[in-house]
């Protein structure tokens, strides 16, 4: 009875599952429940076939669901059972005819698991689908990586994703070799970064080795490149990876790409590399709402066997503003210091040991907040300092932001440039020199200057 | 390719004989000898015709043969009668097929113009075309530093109880090549396809000009040759030395020189099994029968089987739609937990076949995991084999 045929009225089973399909998410119902199979009736226990002895917890799962069923269709069964194969004679499925099926098993081929000398085992076994927490931010990308994983190089090859630091990028892309290897052992999956590619290949280069490079890399099933962007500049890595790349394509194997930036924003990769990874599809994460954060931070301490009370949770979801590694960091800084010193964890107590971890965090100098910080502080508008304004009254401020803007951040001079409307980098500098010596001769400005830095906390 | 070999010197013995037009006598018992023992090298398809050829030295009382494939060549004389030294090549094959047919008599054998080989035995009388000697690769020199002895037939029992597991073909991760590795006091070999390992080691020894560890990674077809070579030796122990790009090992007379293979043999330290707890010890002709019988109804590409481990009993089996389905069951001493795990039957009786009669253990993990089979009994060789199942 493990065929139903059209003439035949659906087996019990067979109903229960339609309706649960239409109440459980497909890919659970998918994995589940889609390969159970109907095996006999005998008083009143209905017996389903599983085809491994794991899914017999398929029952405890959905049991709701499932007594639900039962009373809606008008099944008049005091209890379902789960049976593997093998396990119970009884549940062996019978053909009318009485004799036993051939073929007691679903038409899953099986597949040879092969030794994993350096691939899926390099991977954080953290980093999984079910540690992930998805939000409205991150949905997109998730979704897409989990098409991914149910159907390496036939959902989207290659699949791009990108996003900010600590956005959770190198997560989903390892959650992707994770889930593979779980569904498919036989499948080769090499992860690395591109820094370990390049570094590979220049070894490789040097010893003379690159048949057994190539070899590696041109022969796995699914490729995870991490990093993408520390290609730039790097002619002789890109060439090699886009020989590579065309190879794994050509031949349908999953290549995964993770970069910092979108495609269009790679400027120095070359172009006919940067096409190919506009060839699939592109994910970008964003940066976790709050909600997010707040369900990242429960999931994380839920993980460490610590209880987070709520307030504490949007606590540190609402002042740490940046990424999610930032957001972990902080949880890990409390729980370390309340295991430590033995204290509960409170939002007064969590306000003070985190204080100066969110108080660096707020006191991030970018650019713009010197710009904001001058305009404030010589009562102009921001448009005005970026302007190409260039009356006395407006020029001063301006070349003060500038100099900050030069020692107090990372930015370059022609950075800073753009970021003033289009300066010239050697305005910029003719900026940075005139108050640097203006300042050492006018005491009023050097306060300014100081009131400036302090608030602006560099 | 060609690289190592031609542009090694020529050996002493060749250049001597260089240009002189060859006359030798040799029996066809002596000769035939030497071509059964060199055929396996010369390759059937190539598209290099003076490779299709013996190249044929003599020299004081010997007749030197000389066969390659640009990768792998043997090297091995018998004793002729030399009326003039010199060289000539002759089409391998035809040459074999046609001594084979001779009478057990002696053999004259006389270069001709044209580089045209005239071959006498009795009233047999051949002229056979043959190439310019000059076009032969030239073969690379036996280092005369570096060299380590290996007793024959530990080689050869590791060989037999490796060689198999070797990847056949151009296979991803990993070389068609066995690892062997040198210690002053101990000798491994592990060779692998990606699904199966076998490891064997074999302490006690002692190898002298051995410092450290020597790591050596064996093609293939140097394997299968070396194989060849010393089941049908003699000799005690063989020469084993490298260059760098060529491996050399001299048994007896012959001398097999093979080309090193380039890259990184799998790190295979890594998947060596360390917690497998269900174990179990069976007769290995008991449990290789029964393997075999319920393989015939496993499904024929991926020869699937069962084995099942329960309280006192190893059950085995296999299924397919096409012929139907088998069990079998051995009886053992088991009192852990049940475990279910499907194997290649393949390499199941690989092992099984190489372990040779006695007990074998196995042991596992889980379902997921790799197995581990080994003899029961210790001996001097310490050899293990190692499965990744299969999902089945």
């Amino acid at each position: 009875m493990s065929v139903s045929s059209p003439t035949l009225a659906p087996n019990p089973w067979l109903r229960i599952l339609d309706a649960l399909e239409k109440k459980i998410n497909r890919h659970s119902y998918d994995t589940w429940l889609k390969p159970t199979r109907y095996s006999h009736s005998s008083g009143g226990t209905l017996f389903v076939w599983v085809p491994k002895p794991e899914f017999c917890q398929v029952g405890d799962k959905y049991a709701d669901l499932i007594q639900e069923a039962l009373d809606n269709l008008g099944l008049e069964y005091q209890e379902v059972k789960f049976v593997p194969p093998g396990d119970d004679p009884a549940a062996t499925p019978v053909r009318h005819d009485g004799g036993l099926s051939a073929y007691s098993a679903p038409a899953t081929h099986p597949s040879q698991s092969r030794f994993d000398w350096d691939g899926a085992a390099q991977l954080n076994p953290r980093y999984t689908f079910d540690a992930f927490v998805i939000g409205s931010g991150n949905q997109f990308a998730h979704a897409a990586c989990q098409a991914v994983a149910e159907r390496p190089s036939k959902a989207y090859n290659p699949l791009f994703l990108y996003g900010g630091v600590g956005m959770g990028k190198t997560h989903l892309m390892q959650a992707i070799g994770h889930e593979i290897s779980k569904r498919q052992p036989q499948l080769g999956i090499c992860y690395v970064s591109s820094e370990k590619f390049t570094n590979e290949m220049i070894n490789s280069l040097r010893y003379d080795k690159m048949t057994s490079f190539r070899d590696k890399f041109r022969n796995v099933d699914v490729l995870l490149v991490d990093d993408i962007q520390f290609l730039a500049q790097k002619e002789r890595t890109q060439e090699e990876f886009f020989h590579t790349f065309n190879a794994l394509h050509e031949s349908m194997r999953q290549i995964v790409i993770a970069s910092d930036r979108s495609p269009k924003e790679l400027a120095e990769i070359e172009d006919r590399l940067r096409s190919r990874f506009e060839w699939g599809l592109i994910a970008d994460i964003q940066a976790p709402d709050l909600e997010t954060k707040v369900a990242i931070l429960q999931k994380k301490s839920e993980q460490e066997k610590v209880t987070l009370p709520t307030d504490v949770a949007l606590y540190i979801a609402s002042n740490i503003r940046s990424n999610v590694r930032e957001l972990e960091g902080a949880l890990i800084r409390l729980v370390a210091h309340s295991s430590l010193i033995g204290a509960e964890i409170t939002l007064p107590y969590t306000q003070q040991v985190l204080k100066n971890f969110i108080d660096s965090q707020a006191r991030k100098v970018t650019i713009e907040s010197i710009q904001k910080s001058v305009a404030e502080q010589f009562g102009l508008r921001l448009v005005e300092i970026k302007a190409k304004n260039n009356s006395r009254a407006i020029v001063y401020p301006r070349q003060i932001a500038m100099y900050l803007a030069k020692h107090l951040t990372e930015a370059s001079l022609p950075e800073i440039g753009r970021q003033f409307g289009g300066k010239h980098h050697t305005t910029v500098l003719h900026s940075v020199e005139k108050i640097d010596g203006v300042r050492k001769t006018d005491k009023d400005l050097n306060r300014l200057l100081n009131k400036l830095t302090e608030q602006l906390g560099g | 390719m060609a690289e190592g070999l031609q542009l090694m010197p020529v050996e002493a013995i060749a250049s001597a004989a260089g240009a002189a037009p060859l006359e030798i006598t040799v029996s066809k018992f002596e000769l035939l000898r030497e071509l059964t023992a060199t055929q396996g090298v010369v390759e059937r398809k190539t598209t290099i015709p003076i490779l299709s050829n013996y190249l044929f030295e003599a020299a004081g009382d010997k007749l030197s043969l000389t066969a390659t494939d640009l990768d792998l060549s043997l090297r091995t004389s018998c004793v002729a009668k030399v009326k003039k030294e010199g060289a000539c090549t002759i089409p391998a094959r035809k040459l074999h097929d046609y001594v084979k047919l001779l009478p057990d008599a002696d053999i004259t054998i006389k270069l001709l113009e044209n580089h045209w080989v005239s071959i006498r035995c009795g009233r047999s009388n051949t002229k056979m075309v043959g190439m310019a000697r000059s076009n032969f690769p030239s073969l690379p020199t036996f280092p005369t530093a570096g060299v380590v002895k290996i007793p024959s037939q530990v080689l050869r029992s590791m060989i037999a109880k490796t060689g198999f597991a070797i990847a056949s073909e151009e296979s991803r991760y990993t070389l068609n090549g066995a690892l062997m590795v040198l210690k002053p006091e101990s000798i491994t070999m592990v060779a692998t396809d990606g699904h199966r390992l076998a490891h064997i080691e074999r302490g006690g020894g002692k190898f002298e000009g051995v410092s450290g560890e020597m790591k050596t990674l064996v093609p293939k077809k140097a394997m299968d040759e070396l194989k060849s070579l010393l089941d049908s030796t003699d000799a005690e122990e063989i020469e084993f030395a490298k260059d760098e790009s060529t491996l050399f090992f001299r048994i007896g007379q012959r001398l097999l020189t093979s080309r090193q293979l380039t890259g990184q043999f799998p790190n295979f330290e890594a998947v060596l099994p360390k917690d497998n707890n269900k174990s179990i010890t069976v007769h290995g002709e008991e449990l290789s029968a029964a393997i075999s019988r319920v393989a015939q109804f496993a499904d024929e590409r991926s020869r699937a089987v069962k084995m099942r481990l329960e309280k006192g009993e190893l059950k085995l089996s296999a299924s397919s739609t096409e012929t139907g389905e088998s069990e079998d069951s051995i009886e053992i001493d088991y009192n852990g937990d049940m475990i279910q795990i499907g194997f290649n039957a393949q390499y199941l009786l690989d092992f099984l076949k190489a372990a040779g009669n006695g007990d074998v253990k196995l042991e596992f993990k889980d379902s997921q995991s790799a197995g581990q089979m080994r003899p029961a009994e210790g001996e001097e060789y310490k050899y293990r084999y190692i499965v990744m199942p299969m999902r089945i």
